[in-house]
């Protein structure tokens, strides 16, 4: 029958307005962890990742979740109504693991949007794995150059930095923890440091 | 306890039916009916209101064009089976929708179902009937149009 299927939260707009505020936020104050509202989310995905999933995806977009299991994929579609895209090149939203051996060439594929229309690219939220790496970063939204511990590993970190050369092509990125969102626009320079 | 519908299919051809029916019942009807039935059950999406765009056609074939929005009320409701129960009103009556999601559950249990069935007989007949009259008052303002034979013959 049915998946395991979990209720929304209570209070839904407030939550989703909350949690688009933090989305703005990570974006416009790129490289620093923003606190998302804490809600239960289904197994497969953070609370922070879920509350996310519920406030950017609609029935107006698609995304390309590799990573999601039956019951995950049942919540996502009851609770968005979202297209479900089988393949990265047609996802507005793409869900990937930071970790994982295969995101930096899915990341090849996602979106970059046109020179006509960049806006049209696709955003990627990164779940977050347990390697961090050391860079420094600038960009708008940063006052200066300043030293970061990014949470993603170095080949992701230096394929991020290749972003300032396609310019204003790409893709905006989110890392999702737990309880935290942290945003890296296409516009953030990001030098892995060699040390 | 069990399930009424064995396939997918039969419940979806069966739900048309009754939602269809269920919608246009009187909304204190709907909640005296549903307050009867003793189901436990979890919301999953508590009644919320929103507004969905209404789209509409110049003789129905013309090309569409936004009429406007509408609010629409929207609850779903699950029951210990793993059921869904849907209940979509146009309008903000919380508690409309709410007990339609209920009678939505109620209706695909095989040992709440028959008290459900036996109300429901009884408002698609209402609703039957209301479409006659309704049909008899346009029919009563109907104009023939004819043409008569013009012209030199």
């Amino acid at each position: 029958m049915s998946h395991a299927l979990i209720a929304a939260p209570a209070q839904p707009a407030h939550i989703m307005q909350k949690t688009f505020r933090a989305a703005l936020t990570a974006l416009s104050e790129p490289a620093r962890a923003v606190p998302v509202p804490e809600i239960d989310s289904p197994a497969g995905a953070s609370p922070a990742l879920w509350a996310l999933v519920l406030t950017l995806l609609d029935q107006d977009v698609s995304v390309y979740w590799p990573g999601a299991d039956e019951t995950l994929k049942a919540n996502v579609l009851f609770h968005t109504g979202v297209k479900w895209s089988d393949t990265p090149e047609t996802a507005d939203f793409a869900v990937l693991a930071a970790d994982s051996s295969q995101t930096l060439a899915l990341l090849d594929r996602v979106s970059v949007g046109s020179h006509e229309r960049p806006d049209m690219s696709a955003t990627v939220l990164f779940v977050v794995g347990s390697e961090t790496t050391d860079t420094l970063v600038e960009g708008p939204g940063l006052k200066s150059a300043t030293e970061q511990r990014l949470p993603m590993n170095e080949a992701l970190a230096y394929r991020l930095g290749q972003q300032a050369k396609t310019y204003p092509l790409g893709f905006d990125a989110y890392f999702v923890d737990q309880h935290t969102v942290l945003g890296i626009p296409r516009s953030t320079r990001i030098m892995v440091r060699a040390d | 306890m069990s399930t009424r519908f064995s396939s997918e299919e039969a419940l979806r051809n069966a739900r048309l039916d009754w939602l269809s029916v269920l919608v246009r019942v009187p909304a204190q009807d709907l909640i005296a009916l549903a307050d009867t039935l003793s189901l436990s059950v979890t919301e999953l999406k508590a009644p919320e209101v929103g507004l969905m765009m209404t789209e509409g056609r110049i003789h129905a074939t013309g090309q569409p064009f936004r009429l406007g929005e509408v609010s629409l009320t929207r609850c779903v409701l699950q029951d210990d089976l793993g059921h869904l129960g849907y209940g979509q009103i146009l309008g903000r009556n919380k508690a409309q929708a709410r007990a339609i999601a209920l009678l939505d559950l109620a209706l695909q249990r095989t040992e709440s179902a028959d008290e459900v069935e036996s109300r429901l007989a009884a408002w698609r007949q209402e609703m039957d009937e209301l479409d006659a009259m309704e049909d008899e008052a346009i029919q009563e303002s109907r104009v023939n149009f004819f043409t008569l034979v013009r012209g030199e013959a």
